[in-house]
């Protein structure tokens, strides 16, 4: 239980942004951090190193999430129009403070396509490199490589009308 | 590069992911064409409005309550393996009682001798010790669960089928029932006696069923054989039966000089406990007259046809007679054969014992016990019953710790497959 205090310290708050940038909402987040964690602590002893922790701990969310996806489109729920409703239980503080471009962003990212959207969220809000993406996926690095280009490529095409509060180079 | 080209590689430019020649290209490209340097620069800021967004916080009670999942979860799977481990138990327990009342029903083997063989290799060792007792184990090969001898009477097939007849019409015939036994089955005896004297001229077959119980299997067998072998008789058939352990079973059939035969069945009280003792004689004076009769007047007319034959005059005649005489001759000689089958018969006499191994020969009942006695007695049987039953569940267990081995082995490959394919 030791290991995984500290295994929960570590990586909780990457475990519980990931869940939530990929499923759109905070008690989808929480659901899947939960389910994440009882996999961990299933398969801690399973696990051999054949990856770093990190990206096997990401792919384990990555999957959860996806079956999880998967599973509601299944059940004839969009979940396109879904995270269009964004956020019920966004905090009051987000919402005010949010300014025009991230939510423009947020909105931006449900309309991609699931596989496309968890390429942009590890690339650019959490930072993995492609190599670190391309073990999480279980795929080739050409792979990840296409995928973020045609991911980011959508997404542009999708803030085309925002492209305003793109202009300026504030960052 | 024309700017479709360079928008194309742009996603991947903004990150230095594109290859040297690519790179360089496009910051050519850029570097002339202000429309697709606010393409670029777009780009990098999405990416970095991306980045902006972040990860929000986790809750306060984020902690807990993954905390709670994971433990109700290792609850659930410690319940899994216990629900597991009964599953197994069940399971063998299952396989057991099936496999145990296809043994009793149909006798077979395969599996469940291949399981009994532990428990022969246990009784081996008692069957051993009362070998040295007994003049000669008759059971040399324990790993047999059924052995044959037969013995070498030309007739023995007709004999053992009249043997085996029922009862026939024969008012000598005693029927003494298992409660009478052993004490009674003297007098039944004397009387069989008495008649047989009154008719010593008369062809009798004389046969008897025995059904015994005994504690000591071994020595009762050999010392039913010993014994028909000492009054001269011989064994023409047996069967042995070793599949349970405790209730090995024998049925043999013996012939024994007529002369012998009462003394024989009378000494069958010294071996066992006599619970079945059905004695039967088939009087067959009377064909037996009527054959030798027939066969006398054959005779007869066998001597007249050689002399007509030897006057024969004419060829037509000749055959005639000669195809009559032929037919006589077979006649004759089935007639023959008849009585000396019949002689044979009443000379030996056939016994047919069941033996019947017990664990303990159960005392002579009360008649009319009382309820007590029969309530305490249902549920000392029940309670013993139970033992026996476990008993018998440890045995298999043990024995068939190869076979679920071998399940585990295969199962265990399998879940690792299915595991190895599954992604977390």
């Amino acid at each position: 239980m030791a290991d995984f205090d500290a295994l929960f310290d570590e990586y909780s708050d990457k475990v519980y942004g990931l869940a939530y940038r990929l499923m759109g909402n905070r008690d989808d987040a929480m659901d899947i951090s939960q389910e994440v964690f009882v996999k961990i602590f299933r398969n801690l002893k399973a696990f051999k190193g054949e990856s770093a922790m990190a990206t096997w701990i990401y792919r384990i969310v990555y999957n959860t999430c996806m079956d999880e996806l998967r599973r509601r489109k299944i059940k004839q729920v969009s979940i396109v129009d879904k995270p269009d409703l964004v956020d019920d239980n966004i905090s009051v503080e987000e919402i005010y403070e949010a300014d025009e471009r991230k939510k423009a962003v947020h909105n931006a990212l449900y309309k991609l396509d699931d596989d496309q959207r968890a390429v942009i969220v590890m690339r650019d809000i959490q930072g993995l490199s492609y190599e670190e993406i391309a073990d999480v996926l279980q795929c080739p690095l050409g792979t990840v490589k296409s995928r973020l280009s045609r991911a980011r490529l959508n997404l542009k095409e999708i803030l085309k009308d925002y492209m305003e509060l793109f202009d300026e180079v504030d960052v | 590069m024309d700017c479709d080209k360079v928008k194309e590689l742009l996603p991947l430019y903004i990150d230095g992911e594109l290859s040297d020649d690519e790179m360089k290209a496009v910051s050519e490209h850029l570097a002339d064409c202000p429309q697709c340097m606010e393409e670029y620069e777009q780009s990098k800021n999405i990416a970095a409005a991306c980045k902006d967004l972040g990860f929000p916080a986790p809750p306060p009670d984020y902690k807990e309550r993954v905390i709670a999942a994971v433990e109700k979860d290792s609850k659930k799977q410690r319940k899994g393996m216990f629900g597991a481990a009964a599953a197994v138990i069940a399971a063998a327990l299952l396989i057991f009682i099936s496999i145990s009342s296809i043994g009793d029903a149909t006798g077979t083997k395969g599996v469940v001798s291949g399981l009994d063989g532990m428990e022969q290799q246990e009784q081996t060792a008692p069957s051993q010790n009362q070998a040295l007792t007994g003049s000669d184990s008759f059971m040399g090969d324990e790993s047999r669960a059924v052995s044959e001898a037969t013995g070498s009477s030309p007739q023995e097939e007709g004999m053992a089928s009249i043997a085996e007849a029922p009862q026939s019409n024969d008012k000598a015939d005693q029927d003494t029932s298992a409660e009478e036994a052993p004490d009674t089955s003297k007098s039944a005896e004397q009387n069989l006696a008495i008649v047989s004297a009154n008719t010593e001229q008369r062809k009798i077959i004389k046969s008897a069923y025995l059904s015994l119980e005994t504690e000591k299997f071994d020595n009762t067998v050999n010392s039913i054989i010993g014994r028909a072998t000492a009054l001269g008789g011989y064994v023409s058939n047996s069967e042995y039966n070793n599949r349970n352990e405790g209730k090995r079973t024998a049925h043999i059939e013996i012939k024994i000089p007529q002369q012998s035969f009462e003394q024989y069945l009378g000494d069958m009280g010294g071996y066992g406990k006599v619970v079945e003792d059905r004695r039967s004689g088939q009087d067959v004076t009377a064909q037996y007259i009527d054959t030798e009769t027939r066969l006398k007047m054959l005779k007869i007319k066998e001597e007249r046809l050689m002399e007509l034959l030897s006057k024969a005059e004419t060829l037509q005649d000749m055959f005639t007679i000669q195809d009559q005489l032929t037919n006589t001759q077979i006649e004759i000689e089935r007639l023959t054969g008849d009585l000396k089958r019949w002689d044979d018969m009443v000379s030996y006499s056939t016994a047919v014992v069941d033996i019947y191994e017990v664990a303990k020969i159960e005392p002579e009942q009360e008649d009319n016990p009382n309820i007590w006695k029969r309530i305490g007695k249902a549920f000392v049987d029940s309670i013993k019953a139970i033992g026996r039953f476990f008993e018998g569940f440890i045995v298999f267990l043990f024995g068939a710790v190869p076979y679920l081995v071998l399940i585990g082995i295969v199962a265990w490959g399998v879940v690792t497959f299915i595991k190895s394919k599954r992604r977390i």
